[in-house]
């Protein structure tokens, strides 16, 4: 019964998460900016490092 | 699905994930910060790569090689091991998109420039999927019978355009300082020397498990050596000044190859062997998250995830970024330090099972069904 509430769980969470990026991109909004995200946290550290 | 692999099967993978994306874009993302120093940069990254690799080798081996989805459980808990899995199944997707980006920001910006993005992207992702579908063996046999060929036609290509090889183009040495020079290094360690700690997911599956932390450094040694002489011929070749203004240098330098006006335009087998590396390097992306999919659903199988994974790297190659510029320029500031971040967490949690006791409590004899 655990085996299967787990598989249940990860495949419908995976195929929302995947659905989600999907209609994100083609409805040209974006709701998941990962590279944003990824930028606004690493960009000051990069600064820091090397000065831009 | 068989999944087992030898270990020269998996020398072979080590080499085209260093070679396929980097064998391209090494030489720009160096020399734009390190000129004519560009190689003592590409060697610096090799070397810092290896060091990492060695850490990162040698805490896997404490763990008996298995699964990087169990350790993390074993090692963290229940709880952080699973943020963990899902936080490295997220870093495999997202780095397969960005490889599935980069191919088609190549195919149309210098071989068919009138096609669209999505043909390349659509059919490099069935053909990873349909890969993934019979298993690790199945990429590890292709990639052994076809990377000796591979090999060779780089090689062949790199010897044809050293009659224009000039090592004024290379000097002064060392004139750009050691800030530039690391900043030059600093872009191509995660990209790929971080990046494959994927691997901890495919080591497990190795026959003979003896050696294998020799052929798996063996194999990055190989993968940046060869990344270390197309630097260097690129930049002998061409000049730090045009290496800098071209996005895929090592195929603008093909296009130099020129003998008595009959072997010319040959720089699409260079593009052969870089969309083959990156067809590798996708499989074994994919193949890492399916796995560790796997493992948080304990199913039998990753079967049921392979349509959603590809539906989902074909959307987040298209929207990660705007255009080719923005994607460089994001890999060259972030890449490096997004991918380190994962290492020192994951080194962390291993460091810390280790400190515990808990890579004691790993049979390496008894088999998971679900690693």
């Amino acid at each position: 019964m655990s085996k299967s509430k787990s598989y249940q769980i990860t495949l419908t969470g995976f195929w929302i998460f995947s659905m989600i990026n999907v209609a994100s991109f083609l409805s040209n909004r974006k709701w998941l900016p990962w590279s944003d995200w990824i930028n606004s946290i690493y960009s000051p550290l990069y600064k820091l490092m090397f000065g831009g | 699905m068989n999944h087992t692999i030898n270990r020269w099967q998996l020398v072979l993978i080590v080499i085209s994930f260093i070679m396929g994306s980097s064998l391209l874009m090494a030489p720009n993302l160096t020399a734009f910060f390190s000129g004519q120093d560009a190689w003592i940069s590409m060697l610096f990254a090799v070397i810092i790569g290896l060091v990492l690799n060695v850490i990162w080798i040698l805490l896997l081996k404490r763990y008996h090689f298995r699964s990087i989805f169990r350790i993390t459980e074993v090692a963290g808990g229940k709880v952080v091991g699973t943020i963990l899995n899902i936080v490295i199944i997220f870093y495999a997707l997202h780095l397969a998109s960005y490889v599935v980006r980069n191919l088609s920001n190549f195919m149309i910006s210098n071989v068919i420039p009138e096609s669209s993005p999505w043909t390349f992207q659509i059919m490099i992702i069935l053909l990873a999927v349909y890969s993934c579908f019979y298993g690790l063996n199945n990429i590890g046999r292709v990639n052994e019978f076809l990377t000796p060929f591979m090999i060779l036609f780089f090689i062949c290509s790199l010897a044809l355009t050293t009659n224009q090889f000039r090592f004024s183009h290379l000097q002064p040495y060392f004139e750009q300082g050691f800030l530039k020079i690391s900043q030059g290094a600093y872009t191509t360690t995660g990209f790929p020397f971080i990046e494959i700690i994927l691997l901890g997911s495919v080591l497990t599956y190795v026959k003979n498990k003896d050696k294998l932390s020799k052929s798996y450094l063996a194999g990055i040694l190989l993968g940046g050596s060869a990344l270390i002489l197309t630097v260097f011929i690129a930049v002998g070749v061409e000049g730090a000044y045009m290496v800098k203004r071209q996005s895929y240098p090592t195929y603008e330098l093909m296009r130099d190859i020129s003998i008595i006006n009959i072997f010319e335009r040959v720089e699409v087998i260079i593009g052969v062997v870089w969309i083959f590396g990156i067809l590798v390097k996708i499989v074994i992306c994919l193949f890492t998250a399916l796995k560790g999919l796997q493992h948080l659903s304990k199913s039998s199988n990753y079967h049921p995830f392979l349509l959603p994974a590809g539906l989902l790297i074909w959307a987040m190659s298209n929207h990660i970024h705007n255009n080719t510029m923005e994607f460089t320029d994001f890999v060259g500031r972030n890449w490096t330090l997004w991918w380190f971040t994962l290492y020192m967490i994951v080194l962390l949690v291993l460091s810390l099972g280790i400190l515990r006791k808990k890579d004691k409590s790993i049979d390496p004899h008894t088999e998971d069904t679900f690693q």
